[in-house]
């Protein structure tokens, strides 16, 4: 090209660089942009940018707040609740523990239906101890160590439950005797209805084991 | 409040003049409403890919569960009817704007001497966003997607000699299935949108490069 093409110098605009008055005190962000508006003089290119800024926020906002609850939202799912058959407590069927045997943990489990997002109600297989003290009484503990989640087991020799992994060592009410795990066993809520028994919702204990999760 | 961050780092790495020369570059006085086509087809590919990502953590590319994660996402998601509503709407804006953008190059007759290179490189980058339109329609697997598509595949069949072949090739078979949903799926996230970004960095240089071009 024989025409050489020239780059458009910098425009000097009239208070651009006129010196700023400073602020007489460092307040707080709306003080400060107060005073940073009414002292610099407002330029055509000042508007054009502050302009710009401001409309930049808000399409970020618009397409960036519905994107982000969107993708945060999963976090806030609450545990489903209802109340799943463990079993009947007199004539169980035949495979079922026998949950009358007393003061012994029992191992036992229940399916739980629980709707996994977009797929329909999935059952799960619960695992648990259960312990019958008598007169319609039982402790529900979830077969999970609160250490890292290993399936504990019960010894009946030793009098305690052992989890294989880093062999955290629970007594019969769910007591913390050594190892690593920082929890009593986690319950579940229970109720008889019909002589059969259900599993509710699962909560924490603390060491003097009163309930802590609502 | 990052002020001290800011000039932290910029005393390491001296950012802030290369940033300049790239973001403040003047503008020729020639240029007119009608130059903020492209523009605008860049911005409205950016609300598609943030939209889009969105979109990829909840959807499933699988003919028994893309459609109902679809109708989960909008009805039991925060925001999820905006989030797909804004990307399929964003769409087709998208194809409406590279149109009108391509008008305006085609009436200015920009295409000329020295600029044929990056025209050329448009029509690939407009045969991108055809490619995602075609690639997206498929993917919530109802009635209007899966005959869509059928009969867009059809299509292809009839080209002479290499139709069927180019056919079975996106269908991935003789049958328009789960493959096809998942060879889809794949083209729309993963391969256009590298090839797109490549395509719209190439196109974003020689415009640097070259310059607007003068009117007529």
């Amino acid at each position: 090209m024989a025409r050489s093409r020239k780059e458009p110098t910098q425009m000097s605009l009239p208070g651009v660089d006129a010196p700023r008055a400073k602020p007489p005190k460092r307040g707080g962000p709306i003080r400060r942009l107060r005073s940073s508006l009414t002292t610099t003089p407002m330029t055509r290119r000042r508007f054009l940018e502050g302009t710009l800024g401001w409309v930049t926020a808000a399409i970020v906002a618009a397409v960036g707040i519905p994107a982000a609850i969107a993708w945060v939202s999963p976090a806030l799912r609450k545990q489903q609740e209802g109340w799943a058959p463990i079993g009947k407590l007199e004539d169980p069927e035949p495979g079922q523990p026998d949950l009358s045997v007393l003061n012994v943990p029992i191992e036992a489990h229940f399916t739980q239906f629980v709707r996994d997002a977009y797929l329909e109600a999935q059952p799960q297989n619960v695992a648990i101890y259960v312990i019958n003290h008598g007169d319609e009484k039982f402790t529900v503990f979830d077969i999970r160590c609160t250490h890292l989640g290993c399936p504990i087991s019960w010894k009946e020799e030793e009098g305690h439950f052992l989890s294989p992994c880093h062999n955290g060592v629970f007594d019969q009410e769910g007591r913390v005797l050594g190892g690593p795990p920082p929890r009593p066993l986690d319950h579940y809520e229970y109720k008889v209805e019909n002589g059969v028994l259900y599993a509710g919702k699962l909560y924490e204990v603390n060491d003097e084991l009163q309930r802590v999760t609502p | 409040m990052f002020k001290g961050s800011f000039s932290w780092v910029e005393e390491r790495l001296g950012l802030s003049s290369p940033a300049k020369r790239v973001m403040d570059h003047p503008v020729p006085r020639y240029i007119t409403w009608l130059h903020c086509f492209g523009g605008l087809t860049f911005f409205t590919f950016l609300i598609q890919v943030t939209t889009g990502i969105i979109l990829a953590f909840f959807y499933v590319p699988t003919p028994d569960h893309a459609h109902e994660s679809i109708v989960w996402f909008q009805g039991s998601v925060p925001f999820g009817t905006i989030v797909r509503n804004v990307h399929r709407l964003g769409a087709s804006a998208m194809v409406i704007l590279v149109f009108l953008h391509m008008v305006r190059v085609f009436v200015h007759a920009a295409y000329r001497k020295p600029r044929e290179l990056n025209w050329v490189v448009g029509v690939g980058l407009l045969m991108l966003v055809l490619g995602f339109g075609f690639t997206g329609y498929l993917l919530p697997w109802d009635q209007k997607a899966y005959w869509a598509t059928n009969v867009g595949l059809n299509i292809v069949g009839t080209v002479p000699v290499v139709g069927d072949p180019i056919g079975n090739l996106l269908r991935g078979g003789p049958t328009l299935g789960s493959l096809t949903l998942l060879r889809f799926y794949g083209l729309h996230v993963f391969l256009l949108p590298l090839l797109t970004v490549g395509g719209l960095l190439l196109h974003f240089a020689m415009i640097r490069k070259q310059g607007i071009a003068r009117p007529l």
